[in-house]
């Protein structure tokens, strides 16, 4: 088992009374598994994937990684299980504008001490895996919304995560990207990564090797829904 | 810390006209609080200059404030002699204080044969245009004098310091009476002892007249008198009496000598033990009476007035404080607005950045290395600005270790406000598009 939450709560006080996001998600996670979790917008989804990446607290329940209780006071610790484990992969592609297309991939590698041409090895490499290898020196806005998804995905897998979050990646293409994407996402999943995937699109779902759905905050199971 | 400093440099380059206005900003309060944090120190340097303890009682110096359009002034008013006159009695009279009436200036002496030792500005190396002076005699025949340093004394001064003669006497009353077309008597220092003798007769021209002066003794070698904070050596001086005048001026030169003399005698040196500032407010009670304005000075008070401000002392100290912590919390400010803006307007940025393995220690070193990069930048300009501005208008610049006081004031507050805006941002929301 990768990922087992119990009891996840998660909440946001206002000044007037409280948001309930989480109200007690229990989740567990295979590895190697393509899973959706599906709901509506504002439902908590990428909350969860938040938690699940080490982001953002939690205010009841436990996380266990890897049968390791993920420990959310040490945002130190946190930013290490990042750097580790995850990868990351949002709708708006969260690329930096002003960096090029090989300094955007390059970025997750400059938290690890790793010397000047090994990294600019990796992020050839990386960038030859998603067909983006004439693309080096390019910025963000020169590139088609497909091709900025593929470089956030590069950015993403660049440092071999075992979890990749994916908060609507393909909310912002068109259907031949999508399509690209999403073969994309189950070939990383082929090569043992375990990814999860927020989306709203039931047919993206569909792809997937199991979905989820959350509603009033709790996660509900497919016969269910 | 390559990533970090790799970093720093990045969101230096986002919106860099605001980092670069926060700069220019950060260069002109640095600078101008460097320079009232040394116009600060230096009015208190001269209080420290002029106020001397001795033998358990306070020396103060005092002063006319008589600069500038006040001199003009001051110089037009038909009754400037009465009132300076009035003014030296009351000091001389007044039971709060002693008043001694000690003044240097130089005076010149025709055919002068003693020391080059003894020649005005000899100390301080440039005393060759002291040695020959060409000086017009009422007959407008030009005659040859040497410049010497000369205390002038009031008839308190000699049993005040306890001064005693190696040979000949000290001056008598009688000595301190200005009696026109007669000798007046002279008292020089043991270096002229080889060269004259008790009882020669010297021309001397002083306050731009002629006068005989017969030499009455030599001082014991030694002899020292307070002058300015400091004990002076009398040695090398020549002494001469601070006339008492008892007429009235008859011509317009012998109102003018009188005149001079006067803000000679008033500008002497107070010895109590009441603070500068209680002899200050008793100046100015006897100044208001006499309706002499801006008022005298005492040396070491801060309540005194400022000639070139028009207002007390203290007041002036408290403004340009006060403008160097407001330009320093303007500052501050500033740099606290820049730093909100910037950590708002990178919100996604350091987002990103955390998703891609930063700490948030990493972030706050971003951020703490952006402020710090603007304030040393401020601190460079400023410094070189602020020093500049100090020796433009005070002359030097007294600490420049106090540089640093600005900039760590500055820094203060935006690195706490950085820190606690950071934490207390929840940066996923940047990430979030639902």
């Amino acid at each position: 088992m990768l990922i087992e939450l119990d009891g996840i709560k998660k909440y946001y006080n206002s000044k007037k009374n409280r948001i309930i996001v989480l109200d007690g998600v229990d989740l567990k996670i295979e590895k190697g598994e393509l899973l959706a979790i599906m709901g509506k917008s504002g439902c908590g989804k990428s909350t969860l994937l938040h938690i699940l990446g080490g982001l953002t607290g939690i205010n009841d329940g436990v996380y266990r990684y890897r049968g390791e209780k993920v420990d959310f006071e040490s945002k130190r610790k946190l930013a290490e299980f990042r750097r580790n484990h995850i990868g990351f992969i949002v709708q708006d592609f969260a690329l930096i504008g002003e960096k090029t297309v090989y300094d955007n991939v390059e970025l997750p590698l400059n938290a690890r001490k790793l010397p000047r041409n090994k990294r600019e090895e990796m992020v050839y490499e990386i960038l030859n895996r998603v067909g983006l290898e004439d693309k080096v020196r390019r910025y963000p806005y020169e590139l088609s919304g497909g091709e900025q998804q593929r470089v956030a995905i590069a950015r993403a897998l660049i440092h071999n995560p075992q979890l990749l979050l994916a908060d609507e990646p393909t909310g912002s293409l068109d259907e031949e990207n999508q399509r690209i994407i999403l073969n994309m996402l189950k070939e990383v999943v082929k090569n043992g990564t375990t990814v999860v995937l927020a989306t709203h699109d039931i047919d993206i779902a569909g792809e997937c090797d199991q979905y989820r759905y959350i509603s009033s905050g709790k996660i509900k199971e497919p016969e269910k829904i | 810390m390559t990533h970090i400093l790799s970093e720093i440099k990045f969101s230096i380059d986002r919106k860099f006209h605001l980092t670069f206005l926060v700069i220019c900003l950060g260069i002109i309060s640095t600078s101008l609080s460097f320079f009232s944090i040394n116009l600060y120190r230096e009015s208190y340097a001269d209080v420290d200059q002029y106020h001397h303890l001795y033998e358990g009682v306070n020396y103060y110096m005092t002063g006319d404030n008589f600069v500038g359009e006040s001199e003009r002034k001051f110089g037009k008013d038909p009754n400037r002699y009465l009132k300076l006159k009035k003014y030296n009695e009351k000091m001389n009279n007044c039971d709060a204080f002693m008043y001694l009436e000690q003044y240097k200036q130089p005076i010149y002496i025709k055919n002068y044969k003693g020391n080059d030792t003894n020649l005005y500005r000899y100390e301080e190396g440039d005393y060759q245009d002291s040695k020959n002076v060409v000086i017009s005699s009422a007959n407008g025949t030009e005659e040859i004098y040497s410049g010497v340093k000369c205390f002038w004394i009031g008839s308190n001064v000699i049993n005040h310091y306890k001064l005693e003669m190696s040979e000949g006497e000290a001056f008598q009353e009688e000595d301190y009476v200005w009696k026109e077309n007669q000798p007046i008597k002279i008292i020089l220092g043991q270096e002229y002892k080889k060269d004259y003798q008790v009882g020669d007769k010297v021309q001397l021209n002083i306050i731009m007249a002629e006068k005989e002066a017969i030499i009455a003794g030599f001082l014991e070698e030694g002899s020292n008198i307070l002058y300015h904070g400091q004990l002076r050596n009398l040695d090398r001086y020549a002494i001469l009496p601070l006339f008492n005048i008892s007429e009235l001026p008859q011509t317009d030169s012998q109102e003018f000598t009188f005149w001079v003399l006067y803000l000679m005698k008033n500008s002497g040196t107070v010895a109590t033990t009441l603070s500068p500032n209680q002899v200050q407010d008793i100046i100015f009670e006897i100044c208001n009476e006499l309706d002499i304005k801006p008022a005298y000075y005492v040396g070491g008070a801060t309540n005194q007035q400022s000639s070139t401000f028009g207002m007390n002392m203290d007041t002036i100290l408290k403004i340009i404080f006060t403008v160097a912590i407001g330009i320093l919390l303007f500052t501050c400010i500033i740099l606290t607005i820049y730093i909100c803006i910037k950590i708002r307007s990178n919100g996604k940025y350091y987002a990103i950045l955390l998703m891609n393995g930063f700490s948030t220690m990493n972030l706050i070193w971003i951020i703490m290395g952006e402020i710090l990069f603007v304030i040393a930048i401020s601190t460079i300009g400023g410094s070189v600005l602020g020093i500049l501005l100090c020796y433009l208008f005070v002359g030097k610049a007294i600490t420049i270790g106090y540089i640093f006081l600005p900039a760590f004031f500055i820094a203060v507050l935006p690195v706490i406000f950085a820190i606690r805006k950071l934490l207390k941002t929840d940066l996923c929301v940047y990430l979030r598009e639902e």
